[in-house]
């Protein structure tokens, strides 16, 4: 991977406003990419005792077995002070059922699924008040 | 992949739901991304999906598993073919080392009878002091090749007790003398306490080497202040207690320092080989005993060692 990928995929998760960030993830992901990505997600969200996530799964294929394997090892990390997913799948119905699955084996419970951007965002927004 | 009725029925019914389950749980699973796609409503996807993750989940798991323990097997392989080349290393180095030993002992043994009857003038004294280094080292060298020799014997199960009725009262006082002849500047202030007698069917060498290496040790550790060592008699048993006042021993070491080539403190500070206490162990085990140390750090350490006495029709020699 070069310096400009990385960029690229570090570029994909950003803070929308204190205790929302949002994570774009990209269509084919590999354990480095998620490596990378929730890296910077758990960086991110190190400063607030809580927080929520936006993940955007619009575009994703279904992941492999050994990305779901390294998606879980991050996310539990943050379960505790993640209160909230609010995933936006559009019509996705597979990945909205992946999703709901790798989210409840990792003990995240609080999962909202969303056409749209705008829509989780806003979402996101009304509970973070 | 192509499914008959049989196999779109299945998604939609309990039944269904628990034949892909059943077929999960036995490692196989027959549900695609085509099934996926094609499944009649959102719930049977959604069910088929979770079902899919699931069993794609176990297999990853199953897979990292088996590499795991391939890689494990190989290390475990690697390991015992690199314990047993060290040990056939020892075991020929120790041996082989022994015969030049041997012919070096006998020629500074010669070599102080001589310069005890010569009359060597001027440098006499220097002489003498020089021989008698010479034979200290030898002395330790052959003390050295002679526990890697025991652990070759002790790991590979040819520790060999010669077991024999043996007073452990005089047996210690041997040992002190030697100890106090051979390390005169540390030894001086060696207290023996000791019952009148204690017998027990031991193996008297094996016994010396122990209360040797725990006084050794003391010696070592001790910080030139005084050392008891202690042989009393209790409930049936024999108890040998040597005791310093030097360094001690912290928490983590304990049961540390009882390992093979272990030691509580820095190599470059103090020799030997880290194997002392390791023998003593596994000599006093053999004869069904126990050996423990009681220490503070900076506080000395007590050395404990408990033999069971000669009872009638004790066991034969091992």
């Amino acid at each position: 991977m070069t310096g400009e990928e990385r960029e690229q995929l570090l570029s994909q998760v950003f803070v929308i406003e204190s205790g929302i960030v949002f994570y774009r993830e990209i269509p084919v992901q590999s354990v480095e990419s998620v490596d990378l990505m929730l890296g910077r997600l758990h960086e991110l969200s190190g400063q607030w005792p809580e927080f929520i996530e936006v993940l955007d799964l619009s575009k994703v294929l279904r992941p492999s077995p050994a990305v779901r394997a390294a998606i879980r090892a991050w996310i539990k990390k943050m379960a505790p002070r993640m209160t909230h997913m609010c995933i936006i799948v559009e019509s996705n119905v597979i990945i909205r059922a992946v999703a709901r699955f790798v989210a409840y084996s990792m003990d995240v419970r609080q999962v909202s699924f969303y056409d749209t951007e705008a829509e989780a965002i806003d979402a996101a927004r009304r509970l973070r008040r | 992949m192509r499914r008959d009725d049989s196999d779109a029925s299945r998604e939609l019914t309990a039944d269904g739901i628990l034949q892909h389950l059943a077929e999960i749980g036995a490692g196989r699973c027959r549900i695609t991304d085509d099934d996926l796609a094609a499944a009649p409503s959102d719930v049977s996807r959604e069910l088929l999906v979770g079902l899919l993750t699931l069993y794609e989940d176990l297999k990853y798991e199953r897979e990292l598993r088996a590499v795991a323990e391939q890689n494990s097997n190989r290390l475990v392989a690697d390991l015992r073919a690199a314990v047993t080349a060290r040990d056939e290393f020892l075991s020929v180095a120790s041996h082989e080392l022994r015969t030049p030993l041997s012919a070096l002992r006998l020629q500074s043994t010669l070599l102080s009878r001589w310069l005890a009857q010569a009359s060597l003038g001027e440098h006499e004294a220097e002489l003498r002091m020089h021989c008698g280094i010479m034979e200290r080292q030898v002395r330790r060298l052959e003390m050295l090749t002679g526990e890697l020799l025991d652990v070759t014997r002790i790991t590979t199960g040819r520790l060999e007790l010669h077991r024999e009725l043996v007073d452990l009262v005089p047996l210690a006082r041997e040992v002190v003398a030697r100890h106090a002849v051979e390390d005169s500047h540390d030894a001086s202030m060696i207290a023996l306490e000791c019952d009148a007698s204690l017998t027990g069917r031991w193996d008297a060498f094996r016994l010396d080497q122990v209360i040797s290496n725990l006084l050794a040790n003391a010696i070592r550790y001790g910080q030139s202040k005084p050392i008891l060592v202690a042989v009393r008699g209790a409930n049936g048993a024999a108890r040998l207690i040597v005791q310093d006042q030097g360094i001690g021993i912290a928490d983590e070491y304990k049961e540390r320092i009882f390992g093979q080539f272990e030691r509580a403190v820095s190599s470059h500070h103090y020799g030997g080989l880290g194997l002392g206490l390791w023998i003593a162990k596994q000599v006093v085990e053999a004869h069904g005993g126990t050996i423990h140390v009681e220490s503070r750090l900076g506080h000395g350490a007590t050395f404990i060692v408990t033999l069971p006495l000669a009872t009638p029709g004790a066991g034969e020699p091992r």
